[in-house]
């Protein structure tokens, strides 16, 4: 086996690319000749040292910016699609191509009779020199729009799903404003006494205190997304408080939380100064029993509104519900569909998901079974109450 | 003037791939375009443009290749800037009436065995080494080597066939070893 061949083999079998025959072949080069065996030694150890690398991480600025860019209504820079060559432009490329190539041809069979090149060749020559140059600019590769094939994907997946005839999404309820709410209430719930919690153990000097700050300020986030959600469904009309009081306290507590600034001190007392307050509102916990929820009148509408809720509070969606994706991803992977099981018909066709407090709270159990390289589902979501 | 499709809003599934793609990729995205551009500045408005670039074509690329896409894009995004720089070079070089001199990378073979062994620093050895591969190896590494990306994911990154990536990740390697042997020999 020839040293240059091996050593491209080698890089391949380093990554797992080499059919068992030609990784078997080319190792036991390596073990018969000295400089391929000190090349498969140097790239392994190469290949660990950068696996040692330090991991570069975006600054803690990045998200918010992105974010703030997106609320902006910032458009796509430029660069990301640079303009393809102009038609002329390429016919020009094509016919100095052609005339350079065809200078060279005639160069060549000149010099091939051993003729003395005419006089009158010479400018033509000279400029073929530049256009060679000019061919070479524009043989550089031109980048264009990422992934063509990407298109013809979407294609594929834009062409509505029969989903209704498949029993794991005809068992599943669409996801509603109303789930939505009912689901941000539950974990409003959940979160608030979680942040008590962490109240108490931070008062108590037993427990471990900077572990109970992070809990209270954690949940008290948590807290806080959720009512603005809560609040913000109110003021659709989608929502209604049956307790005034706790309409009081909701709106208190986000107004509260939202202006707590970035704590450099993590002392007890500057977390209870800040967060005491809006977790103070008992009512908080037990927001469910004391909200009415509206019904849609217009399917299309709802599906807008909850469109243009996630635009607006993107973070909170994955929050609430664990997505387990749409039929490609699931198809038959499902054995035992629950009836708690929602589906939500995005652009890409319905997508399995589940309410997160009902997962968590009830511990519901997704097994995972290998299957011959295949992962099977098995789903056991209980309702909540 | 920046193009714009500011209209689409994602659906809620959407958005939860693109939070995911956001907390695997970003990292990596901001370490592909550092290598590229030699500025982590610079590397982390890419990444950030370049998600910008997913959110506004969310429409249009599916979940499972919001990777490659990304890479794509900041790969776009990093030659674009590569191509400013050199512009700016080029106008400098007119200043100083200095026009043949070609662009090339600042040599730092020289200096850089004294300061790494000063340093000790393996790691600044490693990024010195990955700094001085030619461009087109060096960005098949990173994708491969570094971001563990497959073959046929870099090919669509670079714009190449897949046996191209192999082939450069192959030469790459073949550079970078005998880099790494001398700097951390010294």
């Amino acid at each position: 086996m020839n040293c240059n061949f091996c050593r491209h083999e080698l890089s391949q079998c380093l990554d797992g690319r080499l059919p068992s025959g030609r990784r078997t072949s080319a190792l036991a080069h390596a073990e018969s000749c000295k400089s391929c065996g000190e090349f498969w030694t140097a790239i392994q150890a190469a290949q660990k040292m950068t696996a040692s690398l330090r991991k570069s991480e975006v600054s803690a600025e990045f998200r918010d910016g992105l974010w703030e860019r997106i609320r902006a209504g910032e458009g796509t820079p430029d660069a990301v699609f640079p303009a393809p060559v102009a038609a002329l432009a390429k016919v020009r490329y094509t016919l100095i191509g052609a005339a350079a190539a065809a200078g060279l041809l005639i160069g060549a069979s000149t010099l091939q009779n051993n003729t003395p090149m005419p006089s009158s060749r010479i400018p033509s020559s000279q400029s073929d020199v530049a256009s060679v140059d000019e061919l070479s600019r524009a043989r550089e590769p031109r980048i264009d729009q990422p992934i063509s094939a990407s298109t013809t994907r979407l294609q594929e997946r834009i062409t509505p799903p029969t989903y209704t005839q498949n029993a794991l999404f005809s068992n599943a309820r669409p996801l509603t404003l109303q789930v939505l709410a009912r689901e941000a209430a539950s974990q409003l719930e959940q979160h608030y006494e979680e942040a008590a919690v962490g109240m108490r153990m931070m008062r108590d000097p037993t427990h471990n205190r900077a572990a109970a700050m992070r809990q209270v300020i954690h949940n008290a986030n948590e807290v806080r997304d959720f009512g603005e959600l809560l609040i913000d469904l109110n003021r659709r009309d989608r929502l209604v408080f049956t307790d005034d009081q706790l309409d009081r306290d909701l709106n208190f507590a986000v107004e509260w939380l939202d202006r707590v600034p970035k704590l450099s001190d993590h002392s007890p007392e500057a977390v209870d100064t800040y967060y005491g307050p809006a977790l103070s509102k008992q009512r908080l916990s037990n927001v469910t029993d004391h909200i009415g929820l509206r019904l849609a009148s217009d399917p299309a509408r709802e599906l807008h509104e909850l469109m243009e809720l996630n635009t607006r509070r993107p973070g909170v969606f994955p929050k609430l519900f664990i997505v387990f994706g749409d039929m490609s991803d699931i198809q038959g992977g499902i054995t035992n569909p629950s009836p708690n099981m929602l589906f939500v018909d995005g652009s890409c066709g319905p997508n399995l998901v589940a309410p997160r407090s009902e997962v968590t709270r009830h511990e519901a159990m997704l097994r995972v079974f290998g299957d011959e390289g295949q992962v099977r589902f098995q789903l056991e979501v209980r309702q909540g109450r | 003037m920046a193009q714009s499709n500011t209209e689409y809003q994602p659906d809620p599934v959407t958005m939860v791939a693109y939070h995911r793609a956001l907390a695997e990729h970003a990292d990596g995205l901001k370490a592909y375009a550092g290598r590229l551009l030699g500025d982590p500045v610079a590397a982390e408005d890419v990444a950030q443009d370049a998600f910008l670039a997913l959110y506004r074509h969310l429409n249009q690329v599916p979940a499972a290749a919001y990777r490659p896409w990304l890479f794509r894009v900041a790969r776009n995004l990093c030659l674009d800037q590569l191509r400013r720089r050199k512009f700016k070079m080029s106008l400098f070089r007119d200043l100083e009436k200095d026009d043949n001199r070609p662009f090339t990378p600042p040599d730092r073979s020289n200096e850089q065995p004294d300061v790494l062994a000063e340093a000790r620093e393996a790691q600044d050895a490693i990024e010195a080494a990955i700094q001085e591969l030619p461009t087109k190896f060096r960005e098949a590494f990173v994708l491969c080597e570094v971001e563990g990306m497959s073959y046929e994911d870099a090919a669509v990154v670079m714009g190449c066939p897949v046996k191209t990536v192999s082939t450069r990740l192959f030469r790459a390697r073949q550079r970078f070893t005998s880099l790494v042997s001398r700097l951390i020999k010294v």
